[in-house]
């Protein structure tokens, strides 16, 4: 098994044998929800001169790192594709009461957090995702950022307003709270390489998985099967996980499930209300089975009169029920895997999609969807990743799962 | 709502101070960035549902199929390019069946969502007056309108200032109005800065176009006007001219004659009886 040291080049200095010994800790952290990568480095800084190293350390000076073979240190594997990431913040704080011995941290994260754009724009009516590529592309905040992959959202092209506030803030409070993809909600978050996207979760799922997990693979009848899996997806293999952690039901999930609302229609002077409950496509073909939620019948029927409720007035009312839409992302979450397993460049990209295998025939067999991710390197150079994968719903042959009594579940 | 760079940025760094090395709380350091801040917390959510009242700037009118202004909200849409301005918001009057329309430039008050997404023009707003030099400007000035009726003798005894309402009262450079009521008594006047009148008393009705001569004794009356009390009636005008096909000067039958028609003797005129005028 390959292992991996993770280094950091700071303010462009790439000798890092220089200070990696310095270092505590590494740790790089990204997540959909939140939609721009950061993290920190934590030097053991003895002598008080680690930033000396750094030719001039600053606010703003870039970060990047590269990944090389534990017992081949100085043969380079990849880099992480990191791009425009830069020093947030330096903090330094003594360990001893006199003396320089110092443990320092460098914050660092993507360039948004940073540069920002706090001009007020009134945008003609279009598309939101337009407006997202126009903002990302402006050049004001003195970096420009690309928008590579976007879904077209449902929402009818009307004005907008940037006002007395950063560009990320506008694009994260006024536009994709009210942008929804086939009545699901959107996220727009960044890449290791600064590069954005705008997505749903039905999107990230139809694409091909970039990497694989296996959580079991005890007997030769279970190695077919994960080969069988393999091929099916034509994915990546990866290694085993450490420690996993299966979630199903979060608060947030269960309250997503029938939303109550009430939408005043300010134009017709009209109130529009009702559930809005998951959408799902029930197969025609009798072998297969329907999207099912590991809810109980019973439990589920006594929801449909609301599992939680939303109020929504002063709304444009397409603008209204994409709020709505995008209001339901605990529903993403329903099934939640958390999974810390060992480094894998693949495994930094949120918003991808990765094929689990669990076991033969096992209902959580399938893509699910990279959420979260946190990187962690230590003082020796031991790299681990906490992953959080997700998916809202289950599905499978009924004479390829181990799914049964699904009669009792809940389906729509 | 995001207020303004600098201070955000002060008000994030003293978030940040509060933590300590090593348990940074890296929520903390996003929510620098997302979530609202001390100085931001005075403001409504930028995204909202509930109305907020905001000064405008009138852009342009839409038109006479469209009550529809264009209006810059401000401070918020201050700074805006040129090129923008013609996606400005365009909020309806408030009320249905209004319009409070404005010149390009005037102000006017506006209620709207803290995103300028759906709003609603309110009319005209006024100053606030915070130093004494403006408190004479953004008065109605009562003194001036009881002036106004007093030279038309149509200011009523009980024209206390504590009692008038005023609803409007506006003024430009090339006219004005001002209408207002006596909550007591009922009083209704409507003035206009030319000097026409009507005011609706409980002893009085009273209507005049055009200003009288200040002081009377300066020239002949430059108005017309009309007084009418329970038990008298008075117009007065430079020149009175009644079309009409009959007119009744009193219930008395006897018909008015006048002068006229051909001479059928060599003395004097004829009296010809004036058709249509009775007394």
């Amino acid at each position: 098994m390959k292992k991996f040291k993770i280094y950091p080049i700071i303010n462009g200095v790439s000798d890092f044998r220089d200070y990696t010994a310095y270092i505590e800790n590494i740790v790089i952290k990204n997540s959909l929800e939140n939609g721009l990568p950061f993290g920190y480095i934590d030097f053991n800084d003895t002598d008080g001169d680690i930033l000396s190293k750094f030719n001039n350390l600053q606010i703003g000076a870039a970060v990047d790192f590269k990944v090389v073979q534990d017992e081949q240190d100085e043969e380079f594997v990849q880099n992480l594709k990191i791009e425009d990431w830069v020093i947030l913040r330096v903090i330094a704080k003594n360990r001893e009461k006199n003396g320089n011995n110092l443990l320092v941290r460098l914050i660092f994260g993507n360039k948004m957090f940073l540069y920002k754009d706090m001009t007020n724009h009134c945008f003609a009516p279009q598309s939101n995702s337009e407006i997202i590529k126009q903002v990302l592309e402006d050049e004001t905040r003195g970096c420009s950022f690309e928008l590579v992959e976007s879904d077209y959202p449902d929402n009818e092209p009307i004005k907008r307003f940037k006002v007395q506030e950063s560009d990320w803030e506008f694009l994260k409070n006024k536009i994709v709270s009210v942008s929804s993809y086939k009545k699901t909600p959107m996220y727009l978050y960044s890449d290791l390489s600064s590069k954005f996207h705008f997505s749903s979760i039905a999107t990230m799922s139809s694409k091909n998985p970039n990497a694989l997990l296996y959580l079991t693979q005890n007997t030769e009848e279970e190695g077919k099967a994960l080969e069988q899996f393999i091929n099916d997806y034509n994915a990546k293999e990866l290694d085993q996980p450490i420690e996993f952690t299966l979630d199903i039901g979060q608060k947030e999930a269960l309250e997503s499930m029938n939303r109550q609302f009430s939408i005043f229609d300010s134009k017709m002077c009209t109130v529009f209300s009702g559930v809005k409950g998951p959408m799902s496509k029930i197969e025609n073909d009798s072998s297969q089975l329907a999207k099912y939620y590991p809810i109980d019948f019973s439990f589920a029927a006594t929801t449909q009169n609301g599992s939680s409720i939303a109020t929504i007035n002063n709304h444009d009312l397409n603008d209204a029920y994409n709020l709505l839409n995008n209001s339901l992302k605990g529903f993403d979450s329903m099934f939640t895997l958390n999974i810390k397993t060992r480094f894998n460049s693949e495994l930094l990209n949120i918003g991808s999609c990765i094929a689990l295998f669990y076991s033969k025939n096992h209902w959580a067999n399938g893509k699910w969807i990279l959420t979260e991710s946190e990187l962690s390197v230590d003082k020796m150079g031991n790299s681990s990743i906490d992953l959080k994968i997700v998916r809202p719903t289950f599905s499978g042959k009924k004479s390829k799962t181990t799914l049964e009594n699904y009669g009792s579940l809940f389906s729509r | 709502m995001a207020h303004y760079s600098v201070d955000r940025g002060k008000t994030y760094m003293a978030q940040q101070q509060q933590v300590e090395m090593p348990n940074i709380n890296f929520e903390n350091l996003y929510s620098g960035f997302l979530n609202k801040n001390v100085l931001e917390n005075r403001h409504m959510p930028s995204n909202s549902d509930e109305f907020v009242f905001r000064r405008a700037k009138i852009y342009k009118l839409n038109g006479p199929k469209d009550d529809r202004i264009k209006v810059q909200v401000l401070p918020e849409l201050a700074g805006l390019k040129d090129e923008e301005k013609e996606s400005l918001p365009e909020y309806p009057p408030f009320f249905a069946g209004t319009f409070h329309p404005g010149d390009e430039g005037d102000f006017t008050w506006v209620v709207c969502t803290p995103d300028l997404q759906q709003g609603y023009v309110l009319g005209q707003s006024n100053i606030f007056p915070t130093e004494d030099k403006y408190v004479k400007g953004s008065s109605y000035n009562y003194m001036a309108i009881k002036t106004f009726l007093a030279q038309r003798l149509a200011c009523p005894e009980d024209f206390e200032y504590k009692d008038i309402v005023i609803d409007k009262c506006v003024m430009s450079l090339t006219g004005g109005i001002c209408e207002g009521y006596n909550r007591k008594t009922g009083d209704w006047f409507l003035l206009n800065s030319t000097g026409a009148v009507i005011t609706v008393q409980q002893k009085k009705i009273y209507m005049r176009v055009g200003s009288p001569p200040i002081p009377p004794s300066n020239g002949p009356t430059g108005f017309s006007a009309l007084t009418m009390t329970t038990d008298f009636t008075m117009f007065k005008t430079p020149n009175f001219v009644v079309q009409a096909d009959t007119v009744t000067l009193g219930h008395h039958g006897p018909a008015l004659y006048g002068l006229g028609g051909p001479d059928f003797g060599t003395q004097g005129q004829p009296f010809i009886p004036a058709d249509g005028v009775y007394i």
